[in-house]
Formats: structure tokens, C-alpha cells, sequence
């Protein structure tokens, strides 16, 4: 295989990993001629590509938060720079998700914003969802099955169905002008689905749900592992209000 | 030479799951990414094998990387020879491009430089795919930002040189062409005119963006009018055998889809329609 090729291949992807993890730039003398800032468009492109892999591991966040936001760069910056991207596609290393954020240090993981909060989030609706889907919900009572996101927002239950109000103080894409928005998770026994209803501020009510999605992911071991970053609460939660009733 | 009636889909997206499987009645054909059966969940798989009890697959992939410098990937290759095995795909595609060096996977397409030394490298892994795999293989022509510098060949005399080389089929995305020969300012009928005869067995079609500096194949939008008209064409010089349109965003929009899919369909029975009129009324010599 021709030698310069691969030195050439090697040089283009090292400077745009170096690119997305902010890591200093060595001289690249293959790509001195080149296009840096088309170069550093297709580097954003990659990064693209991988936030839409964490919607195998945050279905629900990914879906109503801009994917640019600061927790879904700060992930990939750091998978970027510490892991490498290697092998199979991240869309199946996301399946391993837990492996990789075992690996970053307290440090890291505390600065992560929201995670916590997210994390919890995605585990309560994985939980009831999974519970749902085994039926040992079916006969529950609304003490049993609930669920406290953060101290000022939960999980609810209400016979057969499950809802979930929580409100953002501030939005997670700070490029956006900040807006309260809402969420309402229901699920009904018929559909055998939860679906997320996104309603407005201002139209924040039961009965005016702007539209619904289907949602639909097992008990798996990432989750399992999202339980156990928040049972070992090395998660700092930094952004308390961020959720609340 | 018969003329193929191509058979038209679109590409299997999880998102839009239950929206294609209640208008199957609209597509002869879907197309499947081998990413995604691999990554999906036993149940997704099942869904999957179900879907291609009822309508033919294609199979396509963004992870093989034919351009890379080494190798190809054999555990790769033995996962689409099991998808091609569980869905009876009656064909399977690769783009003309790299996305991984050793130890790093971009799943970006990136574009090879296209020199003598780049097109014997895709010339080699393609003929390594075509080797190991039973159905027929085509290679896509991709969209990208940037030109290497010491590029040779233009685009289409690169993927004709590893496709008649390889022994490869073409699968052309006239999205891609069209945004390509926008943002690096070339006449796509002329690159049209000037692929290998009857070497396009397959075409994507989609929608892309406009941007103040680039056009962007960002797959969420209905298809142009100039994308369409490209199609038109290629169907006058080419005779391809399947037409993908590739949704990834703005699925709440999928009607648009059905409509495109229809539009095709009109597009490809107004052609044949005037290819036997012009049999009909070709003078005899």
C-alpha cells in the first residue's frame, strides 16, 4: 500500500481529531497546501455525525436538545481526545458507552454539564419504560412507581398512566434565546409505547400536546451503568433548578 | 440491450419505522444500511427480516472504507455477507472514499486524493470486497468540501478508472453530483455523458441545503427541481436498476418522501413511455 497515502490519511484525520478535541496542532507538512477552513467544516461534519450516535444512549435528550449543546461537546471533546474513535463506528461503541465514561476521571465527569440531571432523566424513563414492557407496572401503586428526578422535578404515575413534567430554567444550547420549555411523558396502556409530548411555555397544559414521538429501548447495560454513576453520586449537580415543578 | 423499469425506495431509517411500514404499498424496493442492522437490537433485526419478506433489499454501508490505505476490514466484510444472508439484498454499495486510518474511525466520507496511488489502493480493497461478497457491488460517487491538492483525475475519471478497474458497478447520488459540481464549479451533464456505459445499476437521490458559501448534503430536504432534471437525464443515457432516495432529517416531513418516490415513478414511466414511441417510431434502415 502506498506509504504516502497512508501518511497522508493518518495527517488529515489527526488534525481534524485535533481540530474537535482542542488539542494543539502539530504541523502537518502533507496538508500545507490544503483548505484548512473547508478542512475544519468537514471536522464539525464528523462531530455531527457522532452527537446523532449518543441518541443511542440519550434518546430523549438528544430529541428535544439542540445537539450542539455544551453536553453533547463536552462528551464527544472528550471521546475525541481520550478514546479515539476506532474500529467499529461509534453508533456500536455508543452501545459501550459505559466504558468509555468509566474511564474519565472525577474531574472530567463533574464538569460535564447537566449530566446528572440528563442521566437521571434517561434512566427514569428507561426504568418505567422497561417496567412497563415486564408489566410490573400494571398493578402499581403512585407511591411504588415514584420517581424523583431532581429535589423540584418527578416522575409521577397515575394508574396506567405515567407523566413527567419538568421545566428548564435556561435552555442547554446557549446560542439559542433562553425559553422555558416543558416536557409531558405519558404513557397509555394501550399503545404499549411512551410517548413524549413537547408543549410550549405559555400552552403548558395537559390537553395541548404539540406533538408526540415513540420511544423505544430496553433495560440495557448502559443504563444500568447510569444507575451507578448516580448511586455513587460522584456526579456534581451543578445546575440544582435547572429542573423544577 | 432490455431496458430495466428501475425499482423505486427510499433508505430504512429507525425513526420513521412505523411511517414506511404503513405506506410499503409506495416503494418496490428499500434500502438498508448494514450499520444499521448491526447495531440494531435483536427485535430491529427481526423487523428487518420481516420488512424483506415483503419487498426486495439493496444493502448499503458507510463504514467499509475502500480508500483507506490497508486492508479491508474482513470482519466488515463478514458482517454484510450475514446481512446480505438474513435479508436476500439483492445488491450491496460502498462509497469511493475513506473514513478510518488505524485506530481512528471518522465515520466521515472522506474524500481520497484522486491520484494513480489512491485509485490502485480502492482498486485492490474493491476487488477484495467483490471477491469475498455474492452479490453485485457498486461504488458511490460521495460529496465533499475539499480538493486535495495534488489530485490527477477529475471526479468522474477517478470512480471510472476504479470501477472499470475494480470490476465495480457505479451507484451514481445525483444529490451528491449536483451539490459537488456547485461548490467545485464543473457541468454535471457532462459528467453524465462521461461515466462508463451501462455501469449505473443503482442511483441516490436527496435533498440538501443552500448556504451563503456551500451547498450542504444534509438529506432532509424534498428533492430540487435540478435534482430531478439530473435524474431525467441519467435515465436517458443509463440504465439503472434501483432508485434510493436517502432521508435522514425532517422526518416529520415524511410525506415528502411518498410524494418524491411518486414523482420518480412518473419521471421513469414518462421515459419508458417515450423510449418505445422512439422504438415505434425509429425509421427502419
Amino acid at each position: 500500500m502506498s506509504k504516502n497515502l497512508k501518511e497522508l490519511q493518518n495527517q488529515l484525520i489527526k488534525y481534524m481529531v485535533a481540530t474537535v478535541s482542542g488539542e494543539d496542532k502539530q504541523e502537518y507538512d502533507k496538508l500545507i497546501n490544503y483548505n484548512k477552513k473547508r478542512l475544519n467544516l468537514m471536522a464539525s461534519m464528523m462531530v455531527g455525525n457522532h452527537v446523532w450516535s449518543l441518541e443511542k444512549i440519550l434518546p430523549t435528550t438528544i430529541k428535544y436538545i439542540h445537539p450542539q449543546n455544551d453536553l453533547f461537546q463536552y462528551i464527544l471533546k472528550h471521546y475525541f481526545a481520550y478514546r479515539k474513535p476506532s474500529g467499529d463506528t461509534f453508533l456500536l461503541e455508543a452501545r459501550n458507552f459505559y466504558e468509555f465514561i468509566m474511564q474519565w476521571n472525577d474531574t472530567i465527569l463533574k464538569q460535564a454539564p447537566y449530566l446528572k440531571d440528563i442521566l437521571s432523566f434517561e434512566l427514569a424513563l428507561a426504568n418505567v419504560k422497561y417496567a412497563y414492557e415486564n408489566h410490573t407496572i400494571r398493578y402499581a401503586t403512585r407511591e411504588t412507581l415514584y420517581y424523583s428526578l431532581t429535589p423540584l422535578s418527578q416522575l409521577v404515575i397515575l394508574n396506567y398512566d405515567i407523566r413527567c413534567f419538568f421545566k428548564k430554567k435556561r435552555v442547554f444550547n446557549l446560542t439559542l434565546k433562553p425559553k422555558k420549555q416543558s416536557l409531558l411523558i405519558t404513557c397509555d396502556q394501550l399503545s404499549h409505547q411512551i410517548r413524549i409530548f413537547e408543549v410550549s411555555d405559555s400552552n403548558f397544559s395537559l390537553l395541548k400536546m404539540a406533538q408526540h414521538h415513540f420511544l423505544s429501548y430496553p433495560m440495557n447495560k448502559n443504563n444500568k451503568f447510569i444507575q451507578y454513576l448516580i448511586e455513587r453520586k460522584i456526579l456534581e449537580n451543578r445546575y440544582e433548578n435547572l429542573f423544577y415543578w | 440491450m432490455s431496458i430495466n423499469i428501475p425499482s423505486v425506495g427510499c433508505g430504512f431509517r429507525g425513526k420513521v419505522k412505523q411511517a414506511i411500514l404503513n405506506n410499503l404499498e409506495s416503494f418496490d424496493i428499500l434500502e438498508v444500511m448494514v450499520d444499521h442492522y448491526l447495531a440494531g437490537s435483536d427485535n430491529s433485526r427481526e423487523i428487518f427480516q420481516k420488512i424483506s419478506q415483503q419487498l426486495p433489499i439493496v444493502l448499503h454501508s458507510v463504514a467499509l472504507s475502500v480508500g483507506t490505505a490497508a486492508q479491508i476490514d474482513t470482519e466488515y466484510i463478514n458482517i454484510v455477507n450475514r446481512t446480505i444472508k438474513d435479508l436476500n439484498a439483492l445488491v450491496y454499495s460502498e462509497h469511493l472514499s475513506f473514513t478510518k486510518v488505524d485506530g481512528i474511525d471518522t465515520r466521515l466520507l472522506l474524500p481520497l486524493p484522486r491520484t494513480s496511488a489512491a485509485a490502485e489502493v480502492a482498486i485492490k480493497n474493491v476487488k477484495s470486497v467483490k471477491e469475498n461478497i455474492e452479490v453485485p457491488f457498486c461504488l458511490e460517487n460521495i460529496s465533499y468540501y475539499f480538493t486535495h491538492p495534488e489530485s490527477q483525475y477529475s471526479e468522474v475519471e477517478f470512480l471510472n478508472l476504479v470501477c472499470q478497474e475494480s470490476g465495480a458497478d457505479i451507484l451514481l447520488d445525483i444529490e451528491n453530483l449536483r451539490i459537488n459540481s456547485i461548490n467545485h464549479h464543473y457541468d454535471p451533464y457532462k459528467y453524465i455523458d462521461q461515466l462508463l456505459p451501462n455501469r449505473v445499476q443503482y442511483i441516490h437521490v436527496a435533498g440538501g441545503i443552500t448556504t451563503a458559501e456551500l451547498e450542504l448534503d444534509t438529506h432532509d430536504q424534498k428533492l430540487s427541481q435540478t435534482v430531478f432534471d439530473l435524474l431525467k437525464y441519467t435515465l436517458k443515457k443509463q440504465n439503472p436498476k434501483y432508485i434510493i432516495l436517502e432521508r435522514d432529517g425532517r422526518f416529520n416531513d415524511f410525506l415528502e418522501v411518498i410524494d418524491d418516490c411518486h414523482l420518480i415513478h412518473e419521471i421513469i414511466r414518462r421515459g419508458h413511455h417515450e423510449q418505445k414511441l422512439e422504438r415505434i417510431t425509429k425509421p427502419i434502415n
